[in-house]
C-alpha cells in the first residue's frame, strides 16, 4: 500500500486519528467529531473570506476513497477542522491550508496537552509527518532501543594502542 | 528467565517468561549468536567474511549467501542508501547481520517451545507474546542526548524494532552517495517493521538518508519511524502514534 494519503486521509490522520483511537478507547470522545462509524467528520469551514471556496465543496477531511487522490478537488483557502478528542491527552484541532488545489500546510490550533504528551505537536506539509519536541518519559519499560552499535573496533583499537604503550 | 551476554561486541539480552522457560533455551540462542559472530565478524581474521574479503574462498556458505542476497535486495529497495561495500571495496554486512541474526534466534526460541519472550541485541529488538504479567512488551526509545533516559514508549506487539544512529560510536554510517558528508542533522531513527530483520535493514538505510529517512519509511507499508534531530525535535510517521497505545 502506498502511504501517500489523500488530503482527506491526512486530515483524518491528524484529527481523526486521535478521535478514532479515542472513540475506540473512550466513550467520552467528542461527539461532534466522530460519527456512528467511528470515522471522523472533519467538515471544515472557510476562515479566509478571500478563499472563494466552501467547506462543503472542499471536502477537506472527507475520508473518501484513495482513488480520489489523483485529482485536485480542493478549493484554495484556509479551513479549520472541528475539535477532536485525543483522550486521554486532551483535544486536537487543526487548520488546513489549500493552495493550488493541494494541501500545503496544516497548523495545529489545539494540541493535546495532558500528561504523557509532548507539547510541540505540529505537522509538516508533505508528507504529513508529525513532529514533537522529545521529552523524557518514565523509565518503566521492559526493553530499550537505541543505537548501541558494537564497540569491538573501539576495543581492538584500544587494545592495540595499549599494546604499543606497554613496556 | 533473563540473561545478558556480550557477543558480537555488544550486549545481547534474552528473556523468556514462559513457565517452562529453561536455561537450554537461552544457551541455544547465545550459541547461535556466537556462531554467527565467528562467521560474520570483520574483526575476526578467521571469519568467513574476512576470508571472503581476502578472496580466500570461492564457495559461500548458505548463511553468507543469504545475507549477501538480503544486502543486495536492501540496496535496491533503498536507492543505494544501504550498501555493505565499504569505501575500500571490502564488504561489511554488519548493518544487516544483527537484525537477521535476532530474527533467526527468535525463530530458534519458538522452535524450542518459547512463546513469550524478547531478544535484544545492541538496541534492536524482537518481541513475541507478552511480558510476565501478561502486559504487552513495552519498548523505550533511548534519548540520544542522554543514554540513561527514554523519550518515547511504544508497544511493538510482535513487530521488530531497530534504532540506527550516530551517537554512540560517532558517525558509523555514511551516505554512500556522498561519503564525505557528516550525518549530523538526524541523530537517531527508530524503525518498527514486520520483524526485526526488516526494521534493521530499513533503519540503517533511513538513517543514511538524513531528514528524508522518515519520509522514506512513511512510503513503506507496514513500517513506522521516529527520528530525532540535533535540536531534540522528533519527526514521526503519520501512524506512529498507533504504536504508543
Amino acid at each position: 500500500m502506498n502511504k501517500k494519503f489523500l488530503v482527506g486521509g491526512i486530515i483524518v490522520v491528524l484529527l481523526g486519528g486521535y478521535a478514532l483511537w479515542a472513540a475506540s478507547r473512550s466513550s467520552t470522545a467528542t461527539p461532534a467529531t466522530t460519527n456512528q462509524n467511528g470515522q471522523t467528520s472533519a467538515s471544515s469551514e472557510t476562515t479566509n473570506p478571500n478563499a472563494g471556496g466552501t467547506a462543503q465543496d472542499g471536502g477537506v477531511g472527507d475520508s473518501s476513497s484513495p482513488a480520489d487522490n489523483n485529482t485536485a478537488q480542493y478549493k484554495d483557502g484556509t479551513y479549520t477542522g472541528k475539535v477532536g478528542s485525543a483522550a486521554p491527552y486532551g483535544n486536537v484541532q487543526v487548520k488546513a491550508t489549500i493552495s493550488g488545489g493541494k494541501l500545503t500546510k496544516v497548523d495545529v490550533l489545539t494540541k493535546p496537552s495532558g500528561p504523557g504528551y509532548t507539547d510541540q505537536l505540529s505537522a509538516q506539509t508533505f508528507p504529513l509527518l508529525v513532529q514533537e519536541a522529545i521529552k523524557v518519559q518514565g523509565s518503566g519499560v521492559h526493553i530499550v532501543s537505541g543505537a548501541t552499535q558494537d564497540s569491538e573496533g573501539f576495543q581492538q583499537s584500544l587494545a592495540s594502542a595499549l599494546a604499543q604503550a606497554s613496556i | 528467565m533473563k540473561e545478558t551476554r556480550a557477543i558480537m561486541g555488544m550486549p545481547i539480552t534474552v528473556e523468556v517468561v514462559d513457565e517452562h522457560a529453561s536455561q537450554h533455551m537461552l544457551e541455544e540462542v547465545f550459541s547461535y549468536f556466537t556462531r554467527i559472530d565467528e562467521q560474520f565478524s570483520t574483526y575476526k581474521e578467521t571469519s568467513e567474511i574476512s576470508k571472503l574479503n581476502r578472496k580466500e574462498i570461492a564457495e559461500l556458505s548458505d548463511e553468507m549467501h543469504e545475507v549477501l542476497m538480503l544486502a543486495e535486495k536492501t540496496k535496491q529497495e533503498t536507492k543505494g542508501y544501504f550498501n555493505i561495500k565499504k569505501l575500500d571495496g571490502t564488504l561489511d554486512p554488519s548493518g544487516i547481520v544483527k537484525g537477521w541474526a535476532i530474527n533467526n534466534a527468535a525463530d530458534l526460541l519458538m522452535h524450542c517451545g518459547a512463546t513469550n519472550f524478547y531478544i535484544e541485541a545492541g538496541g534492536d529488538i524482537q518481541t513475541h507474546g507478552t511480558a510476565a504479567d501478561g502486559a504487552q512488551w513495552s519498548v523505550g526509545i533511548k534519548n540520544p542526548f542522554n543514554k540513561n533516559e527514554i523519550v518515547k514508549v511504544i508497544y511493538p506487539r510482535g513487530r521488530g524494532v531497530a534504532t540506527s544512529g550516530s551517537y554512540e560510536r560517532g558517525s558509523h554510517i555514511y551516505n554512500p552517495h556522498s561519503p564525505t558528508d557528516i550525518l549530523s542533522d538526524i541523530i537517531s531513527i527508530t524503525v518498527v517493521g514486520p520483524n526485526v530483520l526488516e526494521a534493521d535493514r530499513f533503519a540503517t538505510a533511513a538513517f543514511a538518508m538524513g531528514r528524508a529517512g522518515v519520509q522514506f519509511i512513511e512510503q513503506l507499508a507496514g513500517f513506522e519511524a521516529y527520528s530525532i534531530d540535533k535540536d531534540g525535535i522528533a519527526t514521526m510517521t503519520s501512524n506512529f502514534f498507533t504504536l504508543t497505545v
